[in-house]
């Protein structure tokens, strides 16, 4: 049966229309990952609302394509510019630079986009594997289950995303679930926040909201008086040398696609923390540490190959229990619903070829984006010098355009820009959006699961202390509380002059 | 730039007023909830809440940002009063600030694009309008390359979607 579905998938993926769709977005994701300040979430935000008009099939070829593109287009900038295109390309900048500099610039971009298509083949292993064992692990869930696991989902993102201060990360959660309770409630249709405003009686649509909120603080960003950067020169690809290169360190991609789905699986953990965390895991590995950071291949394999991975990690979660692994991911799960898929423990009986469709298009995406970063690579020098001034006034165009789209209606567009100056608000204090978007995506399924529980339990919140599963995630959400209030750390403390 | 101290202290205090509006609005939800025609007299069922749990959760999570922010560490001010001038000693600044001026500029071409021109004139002429009025404000080269870009992107983001994708603009 799963052989008939990848026959399927590969059939429509291969017809002309929609492989031109795919080379054509992978390619357009490919120029955004390139371009500093242009994110995968911006690429598919913009996107979902573009192809709101296509055919399913290729709407969804087309996502995957720019998510695929943008992700990995990133390490060029990084290579070049010592920019990361993508925050998800951060470590891949320690050491692709250095080697750019060193005059192998090529054979940086081929090893990076080597590992990088390496990373997203190998995810979609897990994906095929991981997400049957998900889904019959969610068909346990109940309400009480499905409130804890989005309450769970906002706290780690906001932890993890907070750099350090998890109480910004957390507020960002909350008040993205606030943003959600907007409109009339799902259960009683009672109108919540919406001060007679019709517009807002429908609740706050998702794509503005992401579009602003993620697309919105780069443009404003861009008009700042800063001086240019310098570019480095793109030397040959070495494809023999650089082959070898993967090929030596092919445990540390396999090590490397662990660690991304792993982190791609964590609700709103984003590719950069794959990236960087692969990076950390093959330094911490090596015997020659003080070369990271020099321009080490294998660090440039090791971020690539994580973050990339985290592409199949964050879709995984997505497909089996409706919550996304990661920003770019809770975009493409908004564009999932609005092409008329229910992702969530239902979605392999209702619709029990997506999987499978979505694992051939991942396929097809990361062969076309490596063949495409290779061509595309004799021009990102040029890219990289298009005067961002020019750029984001048109970008913006776009945005407006696509948060128009979703309802052909102009509140949307200004939904976005109010979202856009939250976004710019939360970059200037520090405060991550990743557990914004999460909380928005997140606030229906919290509030309506944790009433639907309390109606079924009269009112008792004693019933959610007997369930093995609510039990375990509360026990995991204490702790995470407590270990950011420093808990654990002063009782260590305590502990050692005892022990003395 | 305020330091990040004094903009925890701003951000906090801002975000304590909202979290007690929501709360407040939460318990309006649940009154007007538990008049005719919903009669939702049970808290525990009400739609109001979650809304309820989330203000309060925002203001017990910004009371303790606002209490990390008073903590002494070097370079940063302490007591609210202390945090206080600061902001005053920053306000001022602002207008000498070239990279927030141009920021702020720029957010108020893309207000007037979003709230006045595309609501009043037809899409292609708001857009030109727009394009080229950032171009031209952002410096972003000699004035016939500015109107030879505007009406390229303006004209490329009409075929692109008006023509190729049949999408209906504003």
């Amino acid at each position: 049966m799963a052989w008939q579905y990848i026959g399927e998938a590969m059939g429509v993926a291969l017809q002309p229309y929609n492989l031109l769709v795919l080379v054509l977005s992978t390619g357009v994701g490919l120029v955004m990952g390139i371009l500093p300040g242009l994110s995968a979430t911006m690429a598919i935000a913009l996107l979902t609302g573009i192809t709101f008009n296509f055919p399913t099939q290729s709407a969804l070829i087309s996502l995957i394509g720019v998510y695929v593109g943008a992700i990995s287009g990133g390490c060029q900038a990084a290579i070049l510019l010592n920019i990361p295109g993508t925050p998800a390309s951060a470590a891949t900048a320690l050491d692709g630079f250095p080697l750019a500099r060193r005059g192998e610039g090529g054979l940086a971009i081929f090893i990076a986009t080597s590992a990088s298509c390496l990373g997203t083949l190998l995810s979609v292993i897990f994906v095929l594997t991981l997400t049957p064992l998900l889904t019959a692990f969610a068909l346990k869930f109940a309400s009480w289950e499905f409130f804890l696991l989005s309450i769970f989902g906002i706290l780690i993102c906001g932890t993890l995303t907070a750099q350090g201060n998890a109480i910004k990360g957390w507020i960002s959660g909350v008040l993205g679930l606030l943003v959600a309770q907007v409109g009339l409630d799902s259960v009683d249709t009672v109108a919540r926040f919406t001060y007679g405003n019709v517009n807002l009686m429908a609740t706050i649509q998702l794509i503005p909201v992401m579009i602003g909120l993620f697309g919105f603080p780069e443009i404003v960003k861009a008009f700042k008086v800063s001086g240019s950067e310098e570019v480095m020169s793109l030397s040959k690809f070495e494809m023999t040398k650089g082959l070898c290169l993967v090929g030596r360190h092919i445990l540390a991609v396999i090590r490397s696609a662990f660690i991304g789905v792993g982190v791609g699986i964590i609700p709103g953990v984003g590719e950069d923390v794959g990236g960087w965390l692969s990076y950390w895991a093959s330094k911490a590995r090596s015997k020659l540490p003080e070369s990271f950071g020099t321009g080490n291949p294998l660090g440039i394999i090791s971020a690539e190959t994580g973050n990339n991975a985290c592409i199949g990690g964050a879709i995984i979660p997505i497909m089996s229990l409706a919550v996304p692994g990661s920003a770019p991911a809770a975009v493409l799960l908004a564009a999932f619903f609005m092409h008329g898929y229910r992702p969530g423990p239902l979605l392999l009986t209702e619709s029990p070829g997506f999987v499978y469709s979505i694992s051939v298009y991942l396929v097809l995406a990361s062969i076309a984006m490596w063949a495409l970063a290779l061509l595309v690579a004799k021009g990102t020098v040029r890219i990289l010098r298009v005067n961002k001034k020019i750029l984001m006034p048109i970008i913006f165009m776009l945005c407006v355009i696509g948060s128009y789209l979703i309802n052909y209606n102009m509140f949307d567009v200004k939904v976005m820009f109010v979202f856009g100056l939250v976004g710019l608000a939360m970059t200037a204090v520090k405060v991550p959006a990743a557990p914004f978007l999460l909380g928005v995506i997140l606030g229906p399924m919290a509030d309506s699961n944790l009433r639907r529980a309390l109606r079924l339990y009269d009112g008792s919140f004693a019933t959610m202390f007997q369930r093995p599963i609510c039990v375990f995630f509360l026990i995991v959400i204490a702790c995470m509380i407590l270990s950011q209030m420093g808990v654990f750390r002063r009782l260590r403390k305590k502990k050692a002059p005892e022990a003395a | 730039m305020l330091p990040p101290r004094n903009r925890d202290f701003v951000f906090s205090a801002a975000l304590v007023a909202l979290g007690v509006y929501a709360t407040c609005e939460g318990f309006a939800v649940y009154e007007r909830a538990a008049a005719p025609p919903f009669k939702i007299e049970a808290m525990s069922v009400s739609p109001g809440l979650f809304p309820i749990i989330l203000g309060i959760v925002l203001v017990i999570l910004s009371v303790l940002l606002l209490i990390k922010s008073l903590i002494p560490e070097e370079g940063g001010s302490l007591a609210p009063g202390e945090q206080l001038a600061a902001l005053a000693a920053w306000l001022p600044t602002l207008f000498r600030n070239r990279d927030l001026i141009n920021m702020g500029i720029g957010v108020a071409i893309m207000g007037v694009y979003v709230f006045g021109l595309v609501k009043n004139l037809p899409y292609w002429a708001a857009s030109l309008i727009f394009v080229l009025g950032m171009l031209l404000f952002l410096r972003a080269g000699p004035w016939w390359k500015v109107i030879v870009i505007s009406l390229a992107s303006v004209g490329g983001v009409l075929l692109l979607f008006q023509v190729v994708f049949r999408a209906a603009l504003p």
